[in-house]
């Protein structure tokens, strides 16, 4: 209970949050098509364009003589796979959490998902995880990472339980500074939060 | 069984110069050739460090200048003056121009090796920094390729290498040594001029329980110090406030610049008060800096997409190999583990910081302006060496290495296939020929024209040919060092419709695109040029 009460704050205050919660409609839809969205997406890793670009590259490797053997060895599917490996891993990037969104009517317009400036105690939240081999939480990001990835959709309706995690962690990362850090870091990042949310609302206003 | 660890410290010398060679090679190796053509920047600095050595002025006849106005810019001058020597030896070529950043680039692997171990690193842990740096395609290229942020990057270490030193030994020549490579590396490019001082001012913070500021020694050395810094840095600040020098390159480069912020900004003309709360400039300013910053911590740009030596949707490489990777999070691990709190601090510190100058300048994700951020990887993979070492012994080294080798070969082939091939225009592919070709007969011709645009896919370039004759053409150099104009006879500029009708006889060297529509077939084609990916570079035609 008292963990909630700290960590209320911090979920009101990030704008992401609050929108896809007055959204349930629209999420709900959207996580009911998963079933297309993942047949479209598993036929489509080994798309045509991509096996495209791995020909001209095997074509072109080397040296003169053709498809030599380290060509075939080098520019083949698995690059493709690796290729989706990194893609998948960029599912996780920081920047659409903290800064942009995720560019679909899922995402706050105009302001920050998570309020940016929460971005460092995240690094330290990540750490402080890691340092106490607290792997769950890692495995929980993982996994909900891998089904957006399946999936193929890069937005908030699928990558919301990401955004709840990446808040927990910076929540955490809050706790571990210096008490006088702690307290300038809260105040600064609940006014930051707040300014965010003001500046969601005037944009709805202004625009509708 | 004699232990990896013990090997390493037994022979820790030699294996040092083993990676010194290493490195040399690895940027050395056929420098002519890759990257695939002299670019524009690199022919400056060529032709700029001759004409110091024989007139001691530059292209603009100004006498040992600081900062060297060329390429449409103001250069930083340490890469032009460490050319001087190299040229003097090996003439105005290919090879002595990239020679000096390749050596630095080299050395820049063994005093990563020192500054690791002066942090607190095991010997083995520091040397795999080295050796890690000595096959890192990032630093490989553009070490090869004349990059100044090189220079910076290595004087930036040593700074921070003799600092740490001098924190130990209290020698003044130490602290002074530190002072004089910090300032060169300020001189060397433009991130540092925003890095290194952070940099040297949270070193200072760092270690100051051992700097014992109260003892007069210490402010004697401090002292010398000071006088060093003011050598360094009093026309720095000159050309700071009363030239363009400096100012115009911040400016030129600046996330304001964007027209993406720019179109956004209000520059105090709001419309009510809710817009002047909610979407102030400041606000925006500082979410569009956000996003460019937050743009470099990403996994796929570190380890797979980075360099952009192949088009979108290609396989490519990151800043670091993808065999990284596992080793990465390994030294994050142990890192974390670590009880160096000083190192732990100064990793953090320059993994928030090495972003923070690349993200205030234009483009996304920079390689080149983010190359002050490789300690911070060396420190975490040195770490995630040694844990490698410690605990999954030999065989997980083993696997690293023959996977590196792998990723290696996949480099290679990259760097001298693929790269020149998807980008060689880029680096002014062609020049080379044309201003050879145009020198070498200039006595059938009355006149020359030489276009500056070009392109594979459309006019889409522009550069400066003039610097590319200045460079290959003795005849034509030989006539600007004494009047500092080129010879009459060459002209640079697009070739056009009037040039056909010309009485006299010219030579127009042209893209494909200045020879459109009727063009194409007026004149006699004499040469053609095409880029490595088959595409034209450039049309050589006669006017009649």
């Amino acid at each position: 209970m008292k963990f909630f009460k700290k960590f209320f704050p911090f979920i009101f205050l990030s704008p992401a949050i609050l929108w896809l919660l007055f959204h349930p409609g629209s999420v709900l839809i959207e996580i009911a098509s998963f079933p297309q969205y993942a047949k479209a997406s598993i036929t489509s890793i080994f798309a045509p364009e991509k096996l495209m670009a791995i020909e001209d590259m095997r074509w072109n490797a080397f040296g003169p003589a053709k498809e030599e053997l380290a060509a075939t060895l080098i520019y083949n599917k698995a690059f493709v796979l690796a290729d989706n490996f990194f893609n998948y891993v960029s599912f996780f990037s920081p920047r659409w959490y903290f800064q942009s969104g995720d560019g679909t009517n899922f995402s706050p317009p105009t302001v920050n998902p998570i309020s940016g400036v929460l971005f460092f105690p995240w690094v330290l939240g990540t750490v402080y995880f890691l340092a106490k081999k607290n792997w769950k939480i890692f495995w929980v990001l993982l996994t909900f990472g891998a089904f957006a990835f399946l999936v193929g959709k890069r937005n908030f309706a699928f990558l919301f339980p990401i955004l709840l995690i990446y808040l927990f962690m910076s929540h955490e990362g809050i706790k571990k500074l210096s008490p006088k850090l702690k307290r300038t870091f809260l105040i600064g990042s609940f006014i930051y939060g707040a300014f965010l949310l003001g500046r969601m609302l005037w944009f709805i206003w202004t625009k509708s | 069984m004699v232990h990896l660890d013990e090997v390493i410290n037994r022979h820790f010398k030699v294996l040092v110069f083993a990676v010194l060679v290493l490195a040399l090679t690895m940027r050395l190796l056929s420098i002519e050739k890759y990257p695939v053509s002299l670019s524009m920047d690199e022919v400056a600095i060529g032709y700029n460090a001759y004409s110091i050595l024989n007139t001691g002025k530059d292209e603009f006849r100004e006498s040992f200048p600081l900062a060297f106005r060329s390429a449409g810019d103001y250069k930083p001058p340490v890469n032009i003056y460490l050319a001087v020597p190299s040229i003097y030896l090996f003439g105005l070529t290919e090879f002595a121009v990239r020679l000096p950043v390749a050596l630095i680039g080299s050395l820049t692997a063994v005093v990563l090796i020192f500054f690791l171990s002066s942090l607190g690193l095991s010997k083995a842990g520091s040397l795999f920094g080295g050796f890690w740096l000595s096959v890192l395609p990032w630093h490989i290229h553009f070490s090869r390729g004349s990059f100044e942020a090189i220079t910076a990057l290595f004087f930036l270490l040593l700074g921070s290498w003799l600092f740490i030193l001098w924190t130990k030994s209290k020698k003044a020549l130490i602290l002074a040594g530190s002072v004089a490579s910090f300032s060169l590396s300020v001189w060397a490019y433009h991130a540092e001029r925003l890095f290194t001082p952070l940099v040297a001012l949270f070193l200072f913070f760092l270690f100051k329980d051992r700097i014992e500021l109260a003892k007069i020694k210490i402010k004697k050395q401090f002292l010398v110090a000071g006088i060093v810094l003011a050598i360094f840095a009093t026309p720095f600040l000159k050309l700071t406030f009363f030239t363009e020098a400096i100012s115009q390159r911040a400016a030129s480069t600046s996330i304001l610049r964007e027209a993406s912020l720019g179109n956004a900004l209000h520059l105090g003309s709001y419309e009510n008060l809710g817009e002047r709360i909610f979407d102030n400039d400041f606000y925006l300013i500082f979410i569009h800096w956000l996003g460019k910053y937050l743009n470099y911590y990403d996994l796929r740009f570190w380890f797979w997409k980075g360099l952009a030596f192949t088009p979108p949707g290609y396989p490519d490489l990151g800043l670091l190999l993808a065999v990284d990777l596992p080793l990465f999070f390994l030294g994050v691990y142990a890192l974390i583990k670590s009880k160096n709190e000083k190192l732990k601090g100064l990793a953090l510190f320059w993994f928030f910081v090495g972003p923070l100058p690349a993200s205030l300048t234009m483009n996304e994700q920079h390689p080149l302006r983010a190359l002050v951020w490789i300690p911070f990887f060396a420190i975490v993979l040195g770490h995630g060496f040694d844990y490698l070492t410690k605990k999954v012994k030999s065989w997980g080294v083993f696997l690293y290495l023959a996977v590196l080798a792998i990723n290696f070969v996949y480099f290679a082939d990259i760097y001298t296939h693929h790269f020149p091939r998807y980008y060689s225009e880029y680096w002014q592919y062609g020049y080379k020929e044309v201003a050879t070709y145009a020198c070498e007969n200039r006595d059938k011709y009355d006149n020359i024209v030489i276009t500056d645009t070009f392109g594979g896919y459309g006019p889409l370039n522009t550069g400066l040919p003039y610097l590319y004759v200045l460079f290959y053409c003795d005849w034509d150099r030989e006539i600007f060092l004494k009047t500092g104009g080129h010879s009459e006879k060459i002209l640079f500029r697009r070739p056009n419709f009037e040039d056909f009708l010309k009485p006299e006889k010219m030579l127009l060297i042209g893209s494909p695109w200045d020879f459109l529509d009727e063009l194409e077939k007026k004149g006699k084609d004499v040469y053609r040029l095409d880029y490595p990916n088959g595409k034209g570079a450039f049309i050589f035609k006669e006017n009649r």
